[in-house]
């Protein structure tokens, strides 16, 4: 079932029946975005149902000649990044730079052609990955942020971005090699 | 794993296999967002819609409450302050004690006058009123309108100096300076002369005994205050010390008027010769002229009916006073206050464009706020 139009007017218009209709819909794209910002499913759930009363509050701001998915997905990570910025402790991490092991991945692994990678271990491992890094990569891989973009966003320059973005890229193939490397052990 | 760290097919993977993620739906979220979305909406019925419909309900119904709840006893405090109150000195009245009677059988017009009249609602509305024992106790209204009747009379009107006055300064001075002025100079002489000429004998008639009352009535310190609230706002908001909002507060000062009287006089309001209130944009205009208009309306009615009151006196009674002078007073306050009103309505228009202006709409809103203050 697809977004309509008239779904999109009820739902301005309270209809509580059409806003759940809507809230079923949006919730695995939604919750593919929360989930990659937050540290657990908690955290998620609450990330996404606060983007979604966002989406509501802001429906009417709408303009229908562009697609209603990419609106509510741009909304919801706008929503996430102001609570993720609500967080003394992730403001603080914006700031440090030790939480990088220093560690650089083995070119010679090569595990990973040999084992497929559900979508849950995935989602796990870039869950698992340290503050403002993962926040980055999420915005600069999957939302295809630029880097001055995202130092905006983020209030960090666009050196620190890149600085990140690339230790948490090193960081996630560590971990990937240490996931394989454990697979193989057993 | 030669491709291992090819960026690009990293991330390719990375993406895909994030598309491919689904997390269980579960009612229980859906349960939790449902409390905590905004009540549904009203389209047009914003907070700020309903603040100002409020005001406006409470400016409409205080306005009406202001109309009809105030000075309800106005028909009787006029009859026992000026329609009950003897016009003649109690010496004559009490020579003819048997009046109304005698006037049954008398003639009390003047042949020549009779002649004059020849209108037949007049006749027929005298004729009954005269054979009616109590006659005298007509009412208010049937008073006035007799009494219009009789002023509204060409002949009567021409025997009055200040009418010919008028007449003359309508035709030829209005080519020299404005007409208004020209009347209202006029009439200021005018008016200081009869009442020089009617204080030096106050067992005449006296008209500033009429005056003395209005100041003594009841509402004529709520007027006064309603009078002076009014002229600081204009001075306040315009700085336009003109003419007109001198006769403004001057205006609102003397106001010894019930707004009753004002609906009384508002058939003139619409159709009179001269005003026009519902042409008017400014809406101060509205509220201040109709209370000018009406306190006119209230002095003409009450020459006219002393006016009337007059042809009730015996020959020998009329012969004991000064005629001409006293019918010269009585034409003169009706046809003053008659011209008032047609000037209160010139004004208007005069001054149209300058109201239009200034912020009218809050020069209102502060002039009701005034007016509920000085009740």
């Amino acid at each position: 079932m697809k977004i309509t139009k008239e779904l999109i007017k009820e739902c301005a218009n309270g209809n509580q029946q059409s806003i759940s209709q809507m809230y079923k819909l949006l919730f695995s794209p939604m919750m593919r975005i929360c989930y990659r910002y937050a540290s657990c499913k908690d955290d998620a759930i609450i990330y996404l149902n606060n983007a979604f009363i966002r989406i509501i509050e802001k429906i009417s701001l709408y303009d229908e000649n562009q697609p209603f998915e990419a609106w509510a997905y741009k909304v919801t990570v706008n929503s996430v990044l102001n609570d993720l910025k609500k967080d003394k402790t992730w403001r603080q991490k914006m700031e440090a730079l030790e939480d990088y092991e220093n560690l650089i991945p083995d070119k010679q692994f090569d595990a990973f052609q040999n084992h497929e990678l559900t979508s849950q271990e995935i989602m796990d491992l870039l869950q698992k990955l340290p503050e403002p890094g993962k926040t980055i990569l999420n915005l600069q891989v999957f939302e295809g942020y630029s880097h001055k973009e995202i130092a905006q966003l983020l209030g960090i320059s666009e050196e620190n971005s890149r600085w990140h973005l690339h230790k948490v890229k090193n960081m996630l193939k560590i971990q990937l090699q240490t996931f394989f490397f454990n697979l193989e052990a057993i | 794993m030669n491709n291992f760290m090819n960026d690009q097919e990293w991330e390719k993977y990375l993406k895909s296999k994030v598309e491919e993620f689904e997390f269980p739906y579960n009612d229980q979220y859906w349960q939790e967002v449902q409390k905590r979305l905004p009540q549904k909406k009203q389209k047009s019925f914003r907070f700020e819609w309903s603040i100002g419909i409020l005001a406006l309900l409470v400016l409409t119904f205080g306005s009406l409450w202001f109309i009809f709840n105030t000075n309800d006893n106005t028909d009787e405090l006029i009859q026992k302050h000026f329609y009950h109150k003897p016009i003649l000195p109690k010496n004559i009245i009490e020579k003819n004690s048997d009046f109304s009677s005698k006037k049954q059988n008398e003639n009390i017009f003047s042949p020549k006058i009779q002649l004059e009249n020849k209108n037949t609602n007049y006749k027929q509305f005298s004729n009954n009123f005269l054979k009616s024992k109590s006659s005298l106790e007509k009412s208010l209204i049937a008073r006035k309108k007799s009494a219009e009747l009789l002023v509204n009379k060409e002949k009567i009107a021409a025997i009055c100096k200040t009418i010919l006055i008028y007449k003359a300064l309508k035709i030829n001075a209005q080519k020299y300076i404005p007409l208004e002025n020209a009347q209202e100079f006029v009439f200021q002489l005018e008016a200081l002369n009869t009442k020089k000429l009617l204080s030096q004998n106050n067992n005449e008639l006296n008209l500033l005994n009429i005056e003395k009352t209005q100041k003594e009535h009841p509402y004529i310190e709520k007027k006064i205050k309603w009078g002076l609230g009014s002229g600081f706002i204009s001075s306040r908001f315009t700085g336009d010390k003109n003419l007109f909002f001198r006769q403004f507060i001057s205006a609102h000062l003397e106001y010894p008027i019930s707004t009753k009287i004002f609906i009384q006089s508002l058939p003139q309001i619409s159709f009179g010769n001269t005003l026009n209130i519902g042409s008017q944009n400014s809406k101060i205009f509205a509220l201040h002229l109709p209370f000018e208009i009406a306190y006119h309306q209230y002095r003409y009615s009450l020459a006219a009916g002393l006016q009337y009151d007059y042809f009730f006196l015996n020959t020998e009674q009329k012969q004991s006073l000064n005629t001409s002078r006293i019918l010269s007073s009585f034409a003169f306050e009706s046809q003053y206050h008659q011209f008032k009103l047609r000037l209160a309505g010139q004004y208007s228009l005069n001054n149209l464009s300058k109201w239009s202006n200034v912020q009218k709409e809050w020069r209102f809103l502060v002039g009701l706020y005034y007016i509920f203050l000085s009740k």
